[in-house]
């Protein structure tokens, strides 16, 4: 095939395409780097359940947005104050972010669904100063939370007989296509850390129309994950 | 000047990467496995499928309008891969077991490919491989003659041939877009 | 004498013809409804339901309403819609209301994955290339009989 169409070529144009081709390489190298991507993981496990204000809560309902979750139970001492500082210390930090079209929400799963009623988890909102706009703390059937949980967000938790659970710190990052894109296996991942996260897939969201889409579709193939 | 181009194009397809037409996922773990029971009376287990591309769809045979769209994409889907089709496998996991009865799902899915597999589980492991593959799925009461309704996410997954969770097309997905994604994995 | 009985007809024969005249420029705009592209999938025979496909165009100068339709093919035809409750999930339900507007001068598209004609409890087998009788109520218009053909998409 080569040897049919180089000369084709004379020898002048040769030279031009010889130039040009290293030239935009480099420019497509540079336009291209900055784009880094989340990994997307594998799929966020479907549920139905009942928020702290007793309004139904799907992923279905989260389509469409960027949602951090974390796990616990409303009765949780230990670390568990420090875990909801950071999705409080997020919260107040979401404005930075900007999503504009594409909204941010926070959602707080407990895995007590005996205990956790909606007054309860009302209780809890308040406590840990959720903006219910922002961050919605819900709870479901037991056995479908266990699908859900331990199934689909790989989450570890146990009850224990004096009515406390033993479980894995984790927050899990999902984006509006209902894909896993990170997971925090901590009770205390850096605020940092987290908008830094937020805000690549936002601005992946953002891009993901007309020709980025290609740019972005492409660092997925080769995986172009930040550090 | 016409071997010129034609030369540049297929450098440039070769060079270009394929553009997937649904989204890619990097799964770094084989999807969870299930075993469920299916239209020809034997259960059928998702590791049972390894070595081909497992297209599956969560729906249900009531539905008259999105769900025989989507089984008759893929269907041509399959068609479009000619000689590779056997190397896919489509699965309908029923979301209304109550309803879907197995003979009920045989009729049902063979009308639209007679390699098509109908799954049915219990309500329970139902709602265990649903919320496993981010199917969201409710009862709904309605007013129509067809008694109660269900809504449920749309979306097909694709499992590539090591069991991996690969490409989730959106609902309305045409039957090429999806044939193209599936020719660039069968080829890898 | 004759001549003013003559001019007394004619005023108000004159005034007759003015009187059914005269609101002819302010008579009620009328729908003016034309239905194309009918079209339905063959669907398994076990499939109790099946849905019919179609644009109905408007070109008059008031709305109409599609209200009911009824086949032979059918034993209850409903009038539903598909809707998208987010990017993924696809929910169905009889139209809000239960009629469909004919916008005047506009056209609506009964199509795939939006509204839809559903026929329930089919008679007879929907097999390519079958054609199904459709009567459409229309509030203004009244009954439209058209034929429903059974055939994949996009052919």
């Amino acid at each position: 095939m080569t040897a049919s169409v180089i000369p084709l070529l004379k020898p002048t144009r040769l030279l031009y395409v010889m130039i040009a081709l290293p030239v935009v390489g480099i420019l497509a190298f540079t336009t291209l780097r900055p784009i880094q991507v989340l990994p997307r993981i594998t799929l966020a496990p479907g549920f139905s359940l009942v928020d702290q204000n007793g309004a139904r809560l799907t992923n279905e309902d989260l389509r469409g947005r960027i949602v951090l979750y974390n796990f616990t139970y409303a009765n949780c001492g230990g670390a568990c104050p420090q875990t909801s500082a950071v999705m409080r210390a997020l919260q107040n930090r979401l404005g930075e972010i900007d999503a504009g079209e594409i909204p941010v929400a926070l959602v707080t799963i407990s895995f007590d669904p005996e205990r956790d009623t909606p007054e309860r988890l009302r209780a809890y909102a308040t406590q840990v100063g959720a903006d219910a706009t922002r961050w919605r703390i819900a709870t479901g059937d037991a056995t479908r939370l266990k699908y859900a949980l331990g199934g689909g967000f790989n989450l570890y938790y146990a009850p224990n007989p004096d009515d406390t659970f033993t479980f894995d710190p984790l927050f899990v990052l999902v984006d509006g296509w209902g894909i896993v894109r990170a997971y925090y296996k901590t009770a205390t991942p850096a605020t940092d850390r987290l908008l830094r996260d937020l805000r690549l897939i936002v601005d992946e969201a953002r891009n993901s129309a007309g020709a980025a889409r290609y740019a972005y579709e492409a660092a997925h193939v080769f995986l172009c994950s930040p550090p | 000047m016409i071997l010129l181009g034609a030369a540049v194009l297929l450098v440039g397809r070769w060079l270009t990467p394929h553009t997937f037409h649904g989204a890619i996922l990097q799964s770094p773990l084989p999807a969870q496995d299930f075993s469920l029971m299916s239209h020809v009376g034997q259960r059928v287990a998702l590791s049972d499928l390894r070595g081909k591309i497992v297209l599956l769809y969560f729906g249900y045979t009531i539905c008259p309008d999105v769900c025989p769209t989507t089984l008759a994409e893929l269907a041509q889907a399959r068609k479009l891969l000619g000689r590779d089709a056997d190397q896919v496998q489509v699965l309908m996991i029923t979301v209304d077991p109550e309803r879907d009865t197995i003979p009920v799902l045989a009729d049902y899915v063979v009308h639209f490919s007679s390699t098509f597999l109908g799954l049915r589980g219990t309500p329970d492991e139902t709602a265990q491989v649903a919320t496993y593959y981010g199917i969201y799925y409710e009862k709904h009461d309605s007013d129509s003659a067809l008694g109660y309704l269900v809504d449920h996410t749309a979306t097909v997954m694709v499992i590539d041939r090591n069991g991996y969770l690969r490409l989730v097309f959106p609902f309305g997905t045409p039957a090429e877009d999806m044939a193209s994604d599936l020719q660039y994995l069968l080829r890898k | 004498m004759r001549l003013t009985v003559f001019c007394v007809l004619m005023g108000v024969l004159v005034l007759a013809a003015c009187a059914t005249a005269t609101p002819t420029p302010t008579l009620a705009p009328a729908p003016k409804i034309a239905v194309e592209g009918m079209w339905g999938r063959p669907s398994p025979k076990i499939a109790q339901a099946g849905a019919f496909y179609m644009v109905i165009r408007n070109t008059g100068a008031a709305a109409d309403k599609l209200t009911a339709a009824r086949s032979s093919a059918c034993t209850t035809v409903e009038l539903h819609e598909s809707y998208q409750m987010s990017n993924g999930t696809m929910g169905m339900r009889p139209v809000t209301g239960g009629t469909i507007e004919i916008p005047a001068n506009g056209q609506v598209e009964l199509k795939v994955g939006g509204l839809h004609i559903m026929c329930i409890d089919k008679k007879v087998e929907f097999n390519n290339g079958v054609k199904l009788p459709l009567t459409l109520v229309f509030a203004k218009s009244g009954e439209i009989n058209v034929q429903v053909e059974i055939r994949e998409q996009g052919m």
